[in-house]
This record gives structure tokens, sequence and C-alpha cells, in this order.
């Protein structure tokens, strides 16, 4: 029994050493297609505790950001953000922040980043369950008719070229206006 | 780059909770079973699963010393105070317990988790007996072993801060455990094996579980506390009542590795024996529910690791007994180790 006891602690601990592979650095954005179906309805609530309901996303281009304070690679994402709001805000584009955190930890962190779009907390991790988020940040992109269309799960480089063709590609045209 | 849920360590409290239940022999010797499992506390993210987790967890009891209240006492000088000429007398001398139980949870939505607990149980007792005659002889009783009882367990969280990595948290849990595990293993002379070496207590009892978080990350601490109603069995055989308290705390020492201890205090009451059926207190020490019912307190040191890039984790632990107060006579805990591997998907 004791050799079978030692020979666990060593697994136990030689495991991490054995199987943790240096992580990759440098962001990539991998894009996951959905299956199109309807959007989950957000039931948040604002930084400042009061209610936040979204139950229909059509008529714009939605995108969900799924992120926490705690989170190192969110928090490299949000001058990205800021562009891209900037840029397609009056083209069709919604960006809704979505802070998987306590609203004390998000109201501390917003003053440190300059952003101006909404930024929603998930105090009981609803949105995430719905979402089926299983990690930090996650992004998901919802067309104009309200169906769930692509994911990314990690750091996404929201002004590179293919980021910015896809989201386009979701806009509508200036025929369309 | 990003950050994976199952590896932030903060909600896994929640198994600890689980594994408090899947004790089955905890009715038999109040101390087993019980919190002592609350090693996972903090460990495996099973019911941190997308859509299903499931842990295996292993508990091996080793049990020797024999107390009368906090003293330690021989097996032959507990013979030597209640043995009558002409009447046999048994004293269990070394008991072992192992129990492997498979534990899965099922996250109903983000407040609600359902979890499932089926354990096998096997337990093994030398014995001593000195014959009416004077002749004393070691023998060694049949193992029993078999499915235990099976428990299921409604979780829900009835406050956090954050729904990951969060600095504080409440959930309250109840559940059921189910008669699965038989009562009616019998000697080869045909006399019913002690209640603690039965495999179940063919009993409807009743589970409540508290669980209050704090986290100063990389330190994360919890009070546990659990309520075990325990019901008359088949047999006529009623565990008593266990009433549990757990604080434990918790060290991230590494992304992957967290170093823990814990002070577990358990309480159970006297046991009711209500048709006799289990009851012979003038041949047997064991069977005799004078002897039960008792207050123990426990120090668990622990390691978690979690595998990279997965959900999954690797759990051990180390129950060691401070302070042991029984009732009559009984057979205590020296040790126990607890080894869990569980997995998220």
């Amino acid at each position: 029994m004791v050799k079978h006891c030692l020979l666990f602690v060593v697994l136990v601990v030689g495991m991490p050493a054995l199987s943790a592979s240096p992580t990759a650095s440098s962001p990539s954005t991998s894009w996951s297609t959905e299956d199109s179906r309807p959007a989950p309805s957000l039931h948040l609530t604002e930084t400042d505790g009061s209610p936040y309901v979204t139950e229909d996303f059509t008529g714009n281009i939605t995108l969900i950001h799924f992120w926490a304070t705690w989170c190192v690679p969110c928090r490299h994402e949000f001058p990205d953000l800021q562009a891209l709001w900037e840029r397609y805000r009056n083209k069709g584009l919604q960006i809704i922040a979505v802070a998987e955190d306590s609203h004390e930890a998000v109201k501390e962190y917003l003053p440190e980043i300059d952003i101006s779009f909404p930024v929603l907390v998930d105090q009981y991790g609803s949105g995430m369950h719905d979402y089926r988020v299983i990690g930090l940040p996650t992004s998901y992109l919802i067309d104009a008719q309200g169906r769930l269309l692509y994911s990314a799960i990690g750091r996404v480089l929201w002004m590179e070229k293919d980021t910015l063709k896809r989201i386009e590609g979701l806009l509508p045209t200036t025929q369309d206006y | 780059m990003y950050c994976n849920f199952l590896n932030k360590g903060a909600t896994r409290w929640l198994l600890s909770s689980i594994l408090i239940f899947s004790s089955n022999q905890v009715f038999a010797m109040g101390e087993c079973g019980l919190s002592c499992c609350l090693a996972g506390a903090n460990s495996s993210g099973v019911t941190l699963a997308k859509n299903f987790g499931l842990a295996v967890q292993y508990e091996y009891s080793d049990m020797v010393t024999i107390r009368n209240g906090t003293n330690s006492v021989t097996p032959d000088q507990v013979i030597d105070q209640h043995w009558n000429m002409g009447s046999s007398y048994s004293v269990p001398t070394k008991m072992i317990m192992e129990k492997l139980s498979f534990i899965g949870a099922y996250p109903v939505n983000e407040r609600w988790q359902i979890l499932g607990i089926v354990p096998l149980v096997r337990n093994q007792m030398d014995m001593r007996q000195k014959s009416g005659m004077g002749m004393v002889m070691n023998m060694t009783m049949d193992t029993i072993s078999g499915l235990g009882d099976m428990s299921a367990l409604a979780l829900y969280t009835a406050y956090t801060d954050a729904p990951v990595r969060p600095k504080e948290r409440l959930t309250l849990g109840f559940g059921v455990k189910m008669p699965t595990g038989s009562n009616d293993a019998r000697k080869s002379n045909g006399d019913l094996v002690h209640a603690m070496m039965q495999l179940g207590s063919e009993s409807w009892d009743g589970l409540f579980t508290l669980n209050y978080m704090r986290a100063w990350y990389p330190l994360v601490t919890q009070v546990n506390a659990f309520y075990h109603l325990t019901t008359e069995g088949d047999g006529g055989y009623e565990f008593g009542n266990q009433y549990g308290v757990d604080v434990v705390g918790r060290y991230q020492v590494s992304n992957y590795v967290n170093l823990g201890l814990e002070a577990n205090v358990i309480h159970a009451d006297r046991d009711k024996d209500h048709n006799g059926n289990f009851s012979a207190p003038v041949t047997s020490m064991v069977d005799n529910t004078a002897n039960t019912g008792l207050t123990s307190v426990f120090v668990s040191p622990g390691i978690q690791v979690k595998i990279p890039d997965s959900g999954g984790s690797v759990g051990l632990k180390y129950q060691h007994p401070v302070r042991q107060d029984v009732n009559g006579y009984q057979q205590v805990l020296d040790g126990r180790w607890l080894a869990t591997v569980s997995w998220a998907w």
C-alpha cells in the first residue's frame, strides 16, 4: 500500500512537469462556425446593478465578447475592440462586452480602459451557460437575423484583415441602408 | 491564448460537498465517510463541466486503535473487561475499508447542479475472540464487497459575486441517500455480519449541506457544514445522525498545483437497533449500540494537480485524526487516504 501511495505521489507531482507545454504567447484568430441557431437572450446586469435584458438580436450585427478582469489575454483586446467599435458602430455593428466577474471588480477595472461600448456583468454565469462558454475570452458573432454564426475562443486580433473582412461580410451593404 | 475555466480552480469546492456523502460506511463508524472526502475540497473540476463531469475517488481507511472515551486501549484489555466465563467475547483488531466512488455532475443551469454518487465498497475485519472456556484466537472475517448506498444531490448557488473565480460564494445542497447497498450479509454461522461491515444501511436518508467560500487568490478558504439525517433501515438498524464542519484552506502554488489543509470535525449520534437483529452486546464489542456515536477531529493535508489544457485533475489527501472521543469502546480511524481523478467535459 505504501508503495502504491508513493507511486501516486510521484505521478501527481510529476505530471505537470511532463504535460505542461508552453502556451503559445502569440495571439491568433481562430474562428469556428456555429450552427446558426438563434442567439440566446441575455439577462444580465449593468455595472451599476440595473437589469439589462436583450431578447432579440435582429437588426444589427452583434459581437458578444465574454471576458474577465483577471484574464490577461482579455485585457489586451480592449484597444482593438474599441477601434472596431468606432469603425463600424454607425454601419450596423453593436458590441456587448459580458464580464464573467463581480460588479466590484468590473467597476474598479473600467476606468483603466477607454471603451465606450456597453459592458454587462454576468454575475451568476447565465450568459456563459447559455452560450456554452468554456474559456475566456470568447467572442460570438451574430448576424442581423439574430443567428449565431461564428465563435472564437482566445484572443482575437480585431483589426486584422481577415477579421475585418469577416465582420464586413456580415454588415449591410450601402444599398441596404 | 485564453483562460480555461477548468484551470482556474475557483469553484472546485463543490466536489467536496459531493464527496461528503459518497461514503456509505459513514453510518457504520461515525467518523468514516463524512468530511473524510472533503478533501476534494476545491479539487477536481467535475462540477464545472459544460456538459458532464465525472470523478472517481478511491478511499482507503485503516483502523486498528480502539478507544474508550478518548483513551486508547488494547483488544486484550477490552476482552478482559467484558469477558465472562461461559460466554465468548470478540473484539476487532484491524479493519480496512475501501471504497471506489463514481461521481457524476450535470449542470442544469447556472445555479443548479445535479450530482449522482455510486460507491463500490469492500470491508475487511480481523477479530480476536476469547471463548467461553477462556481460549483466545485470532480470526479473519469474510470480506464484504459490492455496491454501497447511492446518493443523489442537488446543489444551488445561493450567492456568488462572480461565476468564475469568485471571491465569495454560498452554496446550499440537499439530497437523498438511497438504500441500494444491502445490509443482510451473514457469517458462516448464519448470524448477521456487524452493521458497520454491511454494504449499506437499507434506509432512505436526507442529506443537507452548506458551503461558504471566500477567496484571496491564490488563497481560497471554505467552510462546509453538513447534516446527515438518518432513518431506520429495513433490518431495523438506524445509524446515528451525523453533523460535520470542515474548515478548508487551499493555496495555488502554481497554475497547475494546489496545496490544501483542512480541519474536519464530525459528530455522530448513537445508533439504534430497533429490532435487536444486529445486537449481541454480551459477546461482541462491535455488536453493541452503546459502543456507537462519537466526535472526531481530523487534520487533512492534500494536493491537487490539474492536467494542463484539459478538464482533468488528480488529487491526493490524507486524513489524520487529532482527537477522537467515543461512546463506550470503538475501533477508530487511524488514517485515511483519498485519491481522486476527475474530468469535466
